[in-house]
C-alpha cells in the first residue's frame, strides 16, 4: 500500500471527485435520447435509473413487422416467435426494477394491468433493433408513443451472458417510468378502472353505466360495492383470464429457454455477415477483380459467409418450428374442469374469453 | 370443280388440322415446362462412393474438355471464322472450381424431411437446402448474399443458388425408385468463366437405427437422446 502526504491527499480526493462528477455527466449523458426523425437512437451504457411514481402493474404485448425477407412459413414463424423474446425480454427489465407492479406477457393488448405496452418489432437482424412502442394507461391516454433504433456493437457479442440491444430495453422501461410523472391518477383509482373496464369488456351489460367514455377516454361515474355478487364474479373471471397468460407464460419462458440459445447464435451470425458484406462492398469489390490469385480466396470466403448463416439460422427456425406444435396447445384448470385450448396464441386467448363468458352466463342464472 | 362431298371435307379436315396443331403445342408446352411431380425423396442417405463422382476425376475430365474447346476455337480462328462463347477457363480457374466444388459437395450424409408444403434436405457439415412450394411453380428466396430459385422440375428437386460475386451453385435431387437410390447432381460456375464443373452424387437409403440411438426435442425435456429402437 502506497502513503499519501495529507495535501495531496485533498488534491486527489477533489480530483476524484471531479472525476465522478464528469463519469456521472457522461453516464446521464449516454443515457439520454437524441432524436432522429421521431425514432429514438439508444446510446451505448444505458442503465435504468428511472423509478416510477406509481406501482403499477404492466402488460406488455407484442407483434412483429419485420419484413419475411425469404418469404418462407419457416422465418414468419420464427419471427413471431423473435416478437415474443423480445416482448419477454422489456419484461425482463422491466421487472429488474422493483418499484413496477406485476409485468405481464398477453398475447394482444389487455385492459387488466393499469398500464398497457403495445410493441411492434419494425427491424431486427443482429446488428439493429428498431421497435415501436405505445404505451397506455387503463384511461385510454397515450402516454408515450415512440420508436427506438439500436445498433449493436462488437463488444455487444463478446461476453455471451450480455443482450446485445440491453441499451434499448433499458431506454424504454426509463422513457415508460418518466412518462408517468405527469399522470395525475391515484394508483388506486387506476386499478379501479382497470377493474370496471375489465368487467364491461367481458361482460358489457355488466355495469353499463359506471363508465364514462369521452372518445377514448374512460373516467369512473360510479362504483359498484365491494360486496356486489357481479363484481365478485368478474373479479375471479378476472383471475382466471390472468391464470390463463400466466399459464402462457410458463410456456413463452420455457420455449424462451430452449431458444435463446440458437437466437444469440443467429443474431451474431447475422451481424458477422452484414459487417462483412459492408466491409468488402467499402473495398469496391468488383467483377474485374475477379480474375486474379485470390479468386478462391474470395469464392470461398462468400459461400462459407452463406453456409454458416444458413446453418445457424436453420438451426433455429428448425427449433421454432419443433416448438411452435408444442407450445400451440394449452391446459388451463377452473372450477373443477380441464380446458383444452389450441391454435395460435390469439385463438387461444380469444377461445379463453369465450369460455368465460359462458361461464359468467352459467354463474349468473343460478 | 369441286364436289359437294369435298366441300364437306374440308372444314371438317382444317378442324382436324387445328387440333392436331393444338395437341402438338400442348405436348411441346408439356416437354418445355415440365409439369411439377414431386416424389417422395423422405430418408435417410448416405454416398455411395463407388458410383459417384470422383473430383480428381471429374478435373481432368473438365481440363479435357476445355482444351478440346480450345482447340476447336483455334481451328476456326485459323480457319478465320468467328465464335461465340464465353472465355474458357485457365489451370487457375479450373482449380478454383474444383476446391470449391470440393467444399460445397462435401456433404456426404443427406436427411430429407418432406410434406406438401416444404421439403428439407438436411446436409451433414453443411446447410440444409430448403424449398417451400405453394403449386405455383418456382419458389424464389432472397437472402443478404443471393438468390435462391428452387422448385420441382418434373420428378427432379432443383435448387440454383446465385451468390455475390457471380458464384452459380445448382443442385438437382432425382429419385430411383428401382434401385432406391438418390442422385444429386451439384453444379458449380463462377463469373468469371461460365464453364461449370458438375459433380454427380449417388445416395443410398440408410437406417437410422443402425447408428444405436435416436434424439428428440421436447419443450419440457429440451433435446433427449435414448438408445431405444
Amino acid at each position: 500500500m502506497m502513503a499519501i502526504p495529507r495535501k495531496k491527499w485533498w488534491f486527489m480526493r477533489l480530483n476524484f471527485l471531479l472525476l465522478a462528477l464528469t463519469t456521472l455527466l457522461s453516464q446521464m449523458a449516454s443515457a439520454a435520447l437524441t432524436s432522429d426523425d421521431q425514432i429514438r437512437v439508444s446510446q451505448q451504457s444505458v442503465r435504468l435509473i428511472v423509478a416510477p411514481p406509481m406501482r403499477l402493474d404492466v402488460g406488455i404485448s407484442v407483434k412483429t413487422k419485420v419484413l419475411n425477407n425469404s418469404g418462407t412459413h419457416m422465418e414468419a414463424a420464427f419471427r413471431e416467435t423473435e416478437a415474443l423474446l423480445i416482448g419477454q425480454r422489456l419484461r425482463g427489465e422491466f421487472e429488474s426494477n422493483d418499484n413496477w407492479g406485476v409485468v405481464r406477457l398477453f398475447p394482444e393488448p389487455s385492459v387488466i394491468p393499469q398500464l398497457s405496452v403495445q410493441l411492434s418489432i419494425l427491424e431486427s437482424d443482429g446488428r439493429e433493433l428498431v421497435i415501436e412502442a405505445i404505451t397506455r394507461a387503463v384511461t385510454g391516454e397515450t402516454i408515450l408513443s415512440a420508436k427506438y433504433h439500436d445498433i449493436s456493437v462488437e463488444e455487444d457479442y463478446t461476453n455471451e451472458k450480455r443482450d446485445p440491444f440491453a441499451d434499448l430495453y433499458a431506454t424504454v422501461v426509463n422513457d415508460i417510468a418518466d412518462s408517468l410523472s405527469p399522470l395525475s391518477y391515484q394508483e388506486s383509482y387506476l386499478r379501479r378502472l382497470s377493474s370496471l373496464r375489465y368487467a364491461s369488456e367481458l361482460v358489457p351489460e355488466s355495469f353499463p353505466d359506471y363508465l364514462a367514455q369521452d372518445a377514448d377516454l374512460f373516467t369512473i361515474r360510479r362504483e359498484p360495492s365491494r360486496d356486489d355478487p357481479m363484481l365478485i364474479r368478474l373479479h375471479r373471471l378476472q383471475d382466471y383470464e390472468l391464470l390463463f397468460v400466466d399459464t402462457i407464460d410458463e410456456q413463452l419462458a420455457n420455449v424462451s429457454r430452449e431458444v435463446s440459445g440458437a437466437y444469440y447464435l443467429w443474431m451474431r451470425a447475422s451481424k458477422e455477415q452484414l459487417d462483412w458484406l459492408d466491409l468488402r462492398r467499402e473495398r469496391g469489390v468488383s467483377a474485374e477483380t475477379l480474375r486474379n490469385g485470390s479468386t478462391f480466396t474470395r469464392l470461398q470466403a462468400v459461400y462459407a459467409a452463406h453456409r454458416s448463416l444458413k446453418v445457424h439460422e436453420q438451426e433455429l427456425f428448425e427449433l421454432v418450428l419443433e416448438l411452435e406444435n408444442e407450445a400451440r396447445a394449452t391446459a388451463v384448470y377452473v372450477n373443477e374442469q380441464v380446458f383444452k385450448l389450441a391454435g395460435t396464441l390469439e385463438q387461444q386467448y380469444q377461445d379463453w374469453r369465450a369460455i368465460l363468458r359462458q361461464i359468467n352466463n352459467l354463474e349468473s342464472t343460478l | 370443280m369441286t364436289s359437294p362431298a369435298y366441300k364437306l371435307w374440308r372444314p371438317i379436315a382444317i378442324c382436324w388440322l387445328i387440333l392436331l396443331g393444338g395437341c402438338a403445342y400442348e405436348r411441346h408446352t408439356q416437354a418445355v415446362t415440365r409439369i411439377a411431380t414431386p416424389v417422395d425423396m423422405t430418408g435417410h442417405w448416405e454416398i455411395d462412393f463407388a458410383r459417384s463422382d470422383n473430383l480428381q476425376a471429374q478435373l481432368s475430365s473438365m481440363a479435357r474438355r476445355v482444351q478440346r474447346e480450345a482447340d476447336r476455337r483455334a481451328r476456326l480462328a485459323e480457319e478465320g471464322r468467328g465464335y461465340a462463347g464465353s472465355p474458357l477457363p485457365n489451370q487457375s480457374d479450373l482449380v478454383t472450381l474444383a476446391r470449391l466444388a470440393e467444399i460445397i459437395t462435401e456433404p456426404l450424409l443427406l436427411e430429407v424431411i418432406q410434406n406438401d408444403a416444404r421439403i428439407r434436405v438436411k446436409r451433414d457439415k453443411s446447410f440444409a437446402l430448403v424449398c417451400e412450394y405453394d403449386g405455383s411453380g418456382l419458389s424464389i428466396t432472397v437472402d443478404t448474399l443471393g438468390i435462391q430459385r428452387c422448385g420441382w422440375d418434373g420428378d427432379q428437386l432443383f435448387f440454383v443458388l446465385e451468390l455475390e460475386e457471380g458464384l452459380d451453385v445448382t443442385h438437382r435431387l432425382s429419385l430411383s425408385v428401382k434401385t432406391e437410390m438418390l442422385l444429386m447432381v451439384t453444379s458449380v460456375e463462377t463469373s468469371a468463366t461460365r464453364f461449370p464443373l458438375v459433380v454427380n452424387q449417388y445416395f443410398t437409403p440408410y437406417s437410422l437405427e443402425a447408428l444405436g440411438y435416436r434424439c428428440e426435442r421436447t419443450l419440457t425435456r429440451g433435446k433427449v437422446c435414448s438408445t431405444r429402437q
